[in-house]
C-alpha cells in the first residue's frame, strides 16, 4: 500500500496522512488504519464504508463548488485515498489570534460554504475547527468527509451546525458566539435567511434534547419548581 | 480541614467524608436503590433515600471516627440528576448545615466524578471519558474548566444497556457481580450483526441502535448474537469518540469515570486504543470510585472549600440539567 517516497505528515484518530507524489501531483495518502479495539470484521466494514463515502463526498464538493480537495485515487478494500495536497493551516490552530472583522470575514465565508454545500444535499458529519483548512491566500478547504452523508433533512443540517458551534465553544468559548453570527449571515446568503434562520431554530432545539440544556434551565416552569421547593 | 459530602443524584444514596490530608478519603458508605422491575422511578428512588440516610450518615461518620462536630463543611450534589432524587439530598445537606452551623458547599455532580477519578489515578490533566446510566460524555480541561468535547446525542451508554436488556427480559438485576446482563451474554455470542454504528463528529448516538437490536432480536436474531453486537458497536463507537476527543485536545492521558467504567470489555477497548496511539497514559478508576459515592462529593467540596467557595442554605436550589461547563473551578489552572 505505502509506496516508496511518502512521508508520515500527521496521525489522526482514525488515519495516517502520508506526503507524496501521485501521477506527479503534490499528493496527500490518506489510510485508514485498523482498530484493534474494534471486532474485526465491524473494523473492516466501518474503513471500507468511511472511504468510500469520503470519496464521494469529496467528489460531490467538487462537482458543486466546495472547496474540498481533489480525489485522485480511491481503494475502499485498503481503505485509502490519494487527493490533492492543500498547503495552509487548519481553522482551529490560528482562531485564538483572529479578531474582529478578519474573524467575522471568515465565518462568514464558511457560512457561505456549508450553506452551498447543504443546499447540495450533503452534509459533512464532523464540521469541526480541525477540519477546516485556512490557506495562505485566505480560502477555506473542507477536509476530512468520511462521516458525510446525503441528505436534505434540517435536523442533519442542524447537528453539522451545531458540532461546529461546540468545537467553536470548547476553544475559543470567548469568540464562539461572535462567529457563529457571522457564520449564519454567511449560511443565509447562500441558503436563504430564512433557512439560516430554521438551521439556528434547530441548533437551539438540539442542545435543548438529551444532555444539551443549558438553555433549557431558565425555562420559567423549572425555576418555579426550584423556588417552592 | 474535614468535609463530608453528600449524592443522591439517582439511585445512590452516598456519603462520603474527605481530609486535606492522606488518605484523603475517610469514609465512603452508600444505599443503593435497586427497582424490583422496571428502571429507576424518581419518587421510590428518593423515598428510599429518605428512609436509608440517617443509617448511611452514621455509618460514615463512625468509619471515619469523626463527629458532625469536627467537620468544616457539609457538600452536597446540586445537580445534575432526577428531581427527587436531588431534594432529598439536598434537603438533609441544608439542615444539617443549618442546624449546626456548618457551610455548605455546591457539588456539581460530574466535575465530582472527574475530580475523585484524579484522585485516584493521579492523572493531572486527562481525557475524560465518563459514561453512566445517565451521561455519556467526553470532557477536558482547557480555559480553567472542564468543557464537554463530545457526548451523546440521545441516550446515555447505560441507558441503552439498562433499557435493552429490560425490553428482552434478562434485567432486572442489571448487574450481577460487577458485571452488566448484556456483558454475560455477549460472551457467547458468535456472529456478528449488521446494526447501525452511529459517530458524528466526537458525539455518538445510540436510540437507533437500541431499536435496531430489539428489531433483530424479534426478527429471530440470536440474543447472544445480539448482545455481541450491542456491546460491540456501543463500546467501539464511545471509544473512538473519545480517541477523536484525544485527536483534538492532544491531552497525553485518557481516564475512565462513571458506573459504566466498571464493564470489563469497555476498559479492555480503552486500554487498546491508548495502546495503539501510544505514550498515552490510561487511568481506570477503582470500582468505588467510579460509580455514584458520596466520597466523590466529599473530595470536591474539599476543593471548593479551600477556594472558599460556598453557598447559603437558602440559595442552595438542586438544578436538575447543570451542564459541567457552567460549574466553577478554580483549582484548575488557566492554559
Amino acid at each position: 500500500m505505502v509506496r516508496g517516497g511518502l512521508t508520515l505528515i500527521h496521525m489522526g484518530a482514525e488515519a495516517k496522512l502520508y506526503r507524496g507524489i501521485y501521477a506527479g501531483v503534490e499528493a496527500v495518502y490518506k489510510y485508514r488504519v485498523p482498530k484493534k479495539y474494534r471486532h474485526p470484521q465491524l473494523d473492516a466494514r466501518i474503513r471500507a464504508y468511511r472511504t468510500l463515502r469520503e470519496a464521494r463526498a469529496l467528489m460531490d464538493a467538487g462537482i458543486n463548488g466546495i472547496p474540498a480537495p481533489a480525489v485522485l485515487l480511491v481503494e475502499p478494500e485498503e481503505a485509502l485515498i490519494v487527493m490533492e495536497h492543500v498547503e495552509g493551516r487548519l481553522l482551529g490552530e490560528i482562531l485564538e489570534h483572529v479578531s474582529g472583522r478578519r474573524l467575522e470575514a471568515l465565518f462568514r465565508m464558511l457560512g457561505r460554504i456549508v450553506g452551498r454545500m447543504h443546499e447540495a444535499g450533503l452534509i459533512h458529519g464532523d464540521l469541526t475547527t480541525s477540519n477546516i483548512i485556512v490557506t495562505k491566500d485566505g480560502r477555506l478547504v473542507l477536509i476530512d468527509f468520511g462521516l458525510s452523508s446525503k441528505s436534505r433533512r434540517l435536523e442533519d443540517r442542524g447537528i453539522d451546525v451545531h458540532v461546529l458551534l461546540r468545537s467553536l465553544e470548547s476553544t475559543v468559548p470567548e469568540a464562539a458566539e461572535h462567529a457563529y453570527k457571522s457564520f449564519l449571515e454567511g449560511y443565509g446568503e447562500e441558503a436563504g435567511a430564512s433557512i439560516a434562520e430554521e438551521i439556528a431554530e434547530k441548533v437551539r432545539e438540539i442542545r435543548m434534547r438529551g444532555r444539551y440544556v443549558a438553555e433549557r434551565r431558565q425555562s420559567s416552569l423549572e425555576a418555579v419548581l426550584h423556588n417552592r421547593e | 480541614m474535614i468535609i463530608l459530602g453528600i449524592e443522591s443524584t439517582a439511585h445512590t444514596f452516598g456519603v462520603g467524608i474527605a481530609s486535606d490530608k492522606p488518605p484523603y478519603i475517610l469514609a465512603n458508605t452508600y444505599a443503593r436503590y435497586v427497582p424490583e422491575k422496571g428502571g429507576i422511578h424518581p419518587r421510590e428512588a428518593s423515598r428510599f433515600m429518605a428512609a436509608n440516610a440517617p443509617r448511611v450518615l452514621s455509618s460514615a461518620l463512625r468509619q471515619a471516627g469523626v463527629s458532625i462536630g469536627d467537620l468544616d463543611a457539609i457538600a452536597v450534589a446540586l445537580g445534575p440528576g432526577l428531581g427527587p432524587c436531588l431534594r432529598t439530598g439536598a434537603t438533609i445537606a441544608r439542615a444539617l448545615a443549618a442546624y449546626y452551623g456548618k457551610p455548605l458547599i455546591p457539588v456539581n455532580h460530574i466535575i465530582a466524578h472527574i475530580e475523585i477519578g484524579r484522585l485516584a489515578t493521579g492523572l493531572r490533566d486527562p481525557l475524560v471519558l465518563f459514561v453512566s446510566g445517565g451521561n455519556t460524555m467526553i470532557l477536558a480541561s482547557a480555559k480553567g474548566r472542564y468543557r464537554v468535547f463530545g457526548e451523546t446525542l440521545d441516550i446515555s451508554l447505560g441507558n441503552l444497556l439498562d433499557t435493552f436488556a429490560r425490553e428482552v427480559g434478562i434485567a432486572p438485576p442489571y448487574v450481577v457481580k460487577g458485571r452488566h446482563q448484556v456483558d454475560i451474554c455477549a460472551e457467547r455470542g458468535e456472529r456478528l450483526l449488521d446494526l447501525p454504528y452511529i459517530v458524528k463528529g466526537q458525539d455518538v448516538s445510540f436510540s437507533g441502535l437500541l431499536t435496531a437490536a430489539i428489531r433483530a432480536l424479534r426478527a429471530g436474531g440470536k440474543l447472544e448474537d445480539v448482545c455481541l453486537t450491542l456491546r460491540e458497536i456501543a463500546y467501539s463507537s464511545v471509544v473512538e469518540a473519545a480517541e477523536r476527543g484525544l485527536a483534538h485536545t492532544r491531552k497525553s492521558s485518557i481516564m475512565l469515570v462513571g458506573g459504566v467504567a466498571a464493564s470489563p470489555p469497555l476498559r479492555d477497548k480503552v486500554r487498546m486504543m491508548a495502546e495503539e496511539r501510544g505514550d498515552v497514559r490510561v487511568g481506570l478508576t477503582p470500582p468505588e470510585y467510579s460509580g455514584d459515592n458520596g466520597a466523590m462529593i466529599a473530595w470536591t467540596g474539599l476543593l471548593y472549600y479551600r477556594h472558599g467557595v460556598t453557598i447559603d442554605v437558602e440559595k442552595a436550589f438542586i438544578r436538575q440539567r447543570w451542564r459541567p461547563e457552567e460549574a466553577d473551578t478554580p483549582w484548575l489552572e488557566e492554559d
